[in-house]
Parts: C-alpha cells; structure tokens; sequence
C-alpha cells in the first residue's frame, strides 16, 4: 500500500529514540516520587520515551490525516507526549507492576497520540447524530442466489426491524454513528461531552439487546447462561422471501 | 430530524451483532492492557484477563492502541 500525496513517506522525523534507561521498575518508581537529581534524569528519560511511543502512533495513523506534515505531526507527537507525561505522573500510585514500568509508560502516549490523531482527522468535518429511521426491505431482486446470500440479506433486515423495535433512539444513534458511519470513538465522545467509556458501555448494552431480538425471531442461536451457543431456526423458517 | 437507514453491509451486521460478554470497560482494558501485552510478545496470548479479548474485539480504538503498544514492546 502506498501512503497518499501529501503525508511524509520518509519516517526521519519519526525515528524513535532508544532511551529504555536500564532501571528496574522499583527504581523508576522511587526516582519519580522523590525530589533530587536523580528524580529530573527520571523525568527526562521518561519523557523521551513519551516521545517515542506517541511518535511511533502517530506514523502509524499518518494516513488518517493526509493533508499534515512530518513537522506538524512530530508537533502533534510532541504535545501529546507532554499531556500523557502528566497523565502518568497523576496515575504513578496506581502502578502495581505487573507489567515493565517502560510498558506501563508507552501505553499512556500511545492512548494520547491515537486520541489526538482521531480529533484532528475528523476536525472540521460534521457528526451525524439525527435519528435513523430504518426501512430495512427484502426487494425481490434479493430473494435470488444461494441460499448464504438469502441469510444475510434476511439477517440484514431483521436487524434493520431489530434497531427500530428495541433501541431507544440515543442508543440507536449511538450504534450508527460509531458502526455504520465509522465515527473514532473518541471523536464522538467530545462532540457529545461524554467519554469513551460511556459510548462502549452504551455499545455494549445495544449489542445485546440486537443478539436477544433476533435471538428470539430465529436469526441468531440463543445463548446459553455459560455462554454457549444453542442451534437457531433452519433458514428456511426464517426466509422473507415468499415462496414460489 | 430522521434520515433513513436502507442497507447494512455483511461487516456492519456483525458489528452490531457481536457478542462482547463478558463486559469490560474501555478503563478497565487500559489498566490491563500493559500486562496482556507482554503477555502475547512472550507467547502466551492465553494470559488474558476475563473479558478483554472480547472488549478488543468490539472496540476498534481500544483494538488499535493494543496493537501499537505490541508493536512498540517488540520492537
């Protein structure tokens, strides 16, 4: 695959440093919480690799934001370095080392870069967020072909049926705006002063009652309390398409 | 306002569609992604926590930054 006109191809600015300080993650701990010299060389190793972790995000997202350059995104990997420096330095009690301190510090820039690069891409551009109404049908041109491609058109539409019968209509919204219109989770989180969180735990609730409702009309196997899947309907029971 | 809605492609049907129990939250993930991650670089991806494979799978930017946190790991 080919990056798009106008992003960087060559990675220059991106060459990550390697600043993995060979501390132990109790010593990382005790240089951050403690002022002194060795507490300001923490800082600064740990800050190179914010810097290291954010940039290695941001060129892994650079096709979402074509029309911005190798600087304005090392600008981009650089500031969300420093906001995911305070994030930690906030959360550094919370550190209970099941993972390497240096693990545990890049997953911090990394959520920042990716949050950051999202907004800008879609920054500009307008969120749908109306009602859907859904006009699911089964037309007749569908009820040719075989009999998977029968299933899907079927299954299709008795989700469209689904989401108007049991989705209340912010959870409608919701479901569409993130899964049918592809909007960045966290793009839609600030457009509607909510938080990432919130959206999947809405998403979550949306997937199962959709699963329960077609469940129930045969299109999907119900499951069982441990979680197994019981056999659903035969196609044919379910079919829209009249019989000829 | 309404607008109206007239086709799912087969992607979209198994987005809307996909099983995520057991829940866990997009925070939760975070907390336990570091651990999990090291945990696939050092080949055992079995050592996951209750609930977040099923999380990754049904939260795309929760998905991508695991990734790129794998990628950073083994690099």
């Amino acid at each position: 695959m080919t990056a798009p006109q106008d992003v960087p191809t060559s990675p220059a600015l991106f060459q990550v440093d390697r600043t993995d300080a060979p501390r132990s993650n109790p010593d990382w701990v005790a240089a951050l919480a403690v002022p002194g010299p060795a507490h300001e060389e923490a800082l600064r190793d740990l800050h190179a690799l914010m810097v290291r972790a954010a940039r290695h995000q941001v060129w892994r997202m650079r096709t979402l934001v074509p029309g911005v350059g190798a600087g304005a995104l090392d600008e981009l990997a650089n500031g969300a370095a420093d906001d995911a420096l305070v994030a930690l330095l906030a959360k550094l009690g919370t550190f209970e080392g099941r993972s390497r301190f240096t693990t545990w510090a890049y997953k911090f820039a990394v959520l920042e870069a990716a949050v950051q690069v999202r907004r800008q891409a879609w920054r500009g551009r307008e969120v749908s967020f109306e009602d859907v109404t859904m006009v699911f049908g089964v037309r007749g041109e569908d009820c040719v072909g075989p009999a998977e491609e029968l299933e899907a058109v079927d299954l299709a539409a008795a989700l469209g049926r689904a989401m108007s019968e049991v989705l209340t209509p912010y959870q409608r919204r919701i479901a569409v705006a993130l899964l049918v219109d592809e909007v960045p989770i966290d793009v839609l989180a600030q457009r509607l002063a909510t938080s990432r969180g919130a959206l999947y735990k809405t998403l979550h609730v949306v997937r199962a009652r959709l699963r329960a409702a077609l469940a129930d009309s045969g299109h999907l196997p119900r499951r069982t309390d441990d979680g197994r899947a019981e056999p659903g309907r035969p196609v044919e029971e379910v079919s829209p398409c009249p019989a000829s | 306002m309404s607008r109206q809605l007239t086709t799912l492609s087969t992607q979209q049907v198994e987005a809307l569609t996909l099983a995520t129990e057991p829940y866990l939250s997009c925070e939760q993930c975070f907390q336990v992604v570091d651990a999990y991650v090291e945990s696939v670089a050092s080949g055992r991806p079995d050592d996951a926590p209750l609930g977040l494979k099923e999380h990754l799978a049904g939260c795309a930017a929760c998905a991508d930054e695991a990734d790129s946190l794998l990628e950073l790991v083994r690099d």
